[in-house]
């Protein structure tokens, strides 16, 4: 019973959301912030469309970056955007709606890596202990800004899932220190302290490779 | 500030790759799914919130 009228709800807003999300939508020409209000108070699923299809690219990019395969991206993208639904409610306006999509893209691709325990055991053993004993130096942005980017991808792949999405948070998305906080929930030195932490081991691994 | 057009990272940014044309249609049904299981657990679940703020609510007098 319930199977059945979940199909017809579906085939509903299938049929509506064809009609309304291809004609010139008065929604579209809001701004993230303002069509996320809309969708709470009107709780309208078809208006989410909007947001995935300003979204849907930039997200599966991202997932990409964290999977091995195509299909492992799409799947992650999907549940990406069902969690973004859910939590839309808690996104209150203190950052871009943008970089509330990308942290939330990133936190949820970085669980989906260390939910794997052999490669997180194997992986993070011994260079977290090095690091958490105060061997952390301090890496300018200019000398991060000199490596190469091939080489760059490549390092990316190897340091933990945390520090990569910390990293392409603040230097490939432009999320600010102040904007991280928000996002994470923690204070600005905690944020400068794990920026600082995830630069010197990228620094590391870049010069054990080079 | 650094000069942003010698960041390595914006230079792996650069390429955005498409997503599957089917992906929506997988995400609106998903989307649609957790508003009907959202929707019908509000009608077996009590508004703590709602009822107590009624209950100390006094009435106006009209």
């Amino acid at each position: 019973m319930v199977t059945i009228l979940k199909n017809l709800i579906l085939v509903l807003i299938g049929d509506r959301y064809k009609s309304d999300l291809t004609k010139d939508n008065p929604y579209r020409g809001l701004s993230d912030e303002e069509l996320v209000k809309t969708i709470i108070k009107t709780n309208n699923t078809l208006l989410f469309g909007i947001i995935y299809d300003r979204y849907a690219n930039k997200v599966y990019t991202k997932c990409s970056g964290f999977s091995w395969s195509d299909d492992e991206a799409a799947d992650l993208t999907q549940d990406v955007f069902l969690t973004i639904y859910v939590k839309m409610g808690s996104f209150k306006g203190n950052s871009k709606f943008s970089s509330w999509v990308y942290a939330l893209t990133y936190n949820f691709c970085v669980n989906y890596v260390n939910r794997n325990k052999a490669r997180k055991m194997s992986e993070k053993s011994e260079k977290l202990d090095a690091n958490d004993h105060g061997m952390t130096f301090d890496v300018e942005d200019k000398s991060l800004f000199q490596m190469r980017s091939d080489k760059l991808k490549t390092v990316l792949e190897q340091i933990a899932p945390e520090d990569k999405a910390i990293l392409l948070l603040k230097y490939q998305d432009d999320v600010p220190i102040k904007e991280l906080c928000a996002i994470l929930d923690i204070g600005e030195s905690a944020v400068k302290m794990r920026l600082k932490r995830a630069k010197a081991r990228l620094i590391e691994t870049y010069n054990a490779n080079s | 500030m650094a000069d942003k057009s010698k960041n390595p990272f914006k230079d792996l940014g650069i390429l955005i790759k498409d997503a599957p044309p089917n992906l929506k249609s997988k995400v609106m049904n998903d989307v649609a799914t957790a508003k009907l299981i959202i929707d019908l657990a509000s009608l077996f679940t009590l508004n703590v919130k709602e009822a107590l703020s009624g209950m100390f609510k006094t009435r106006s007098k009209n």
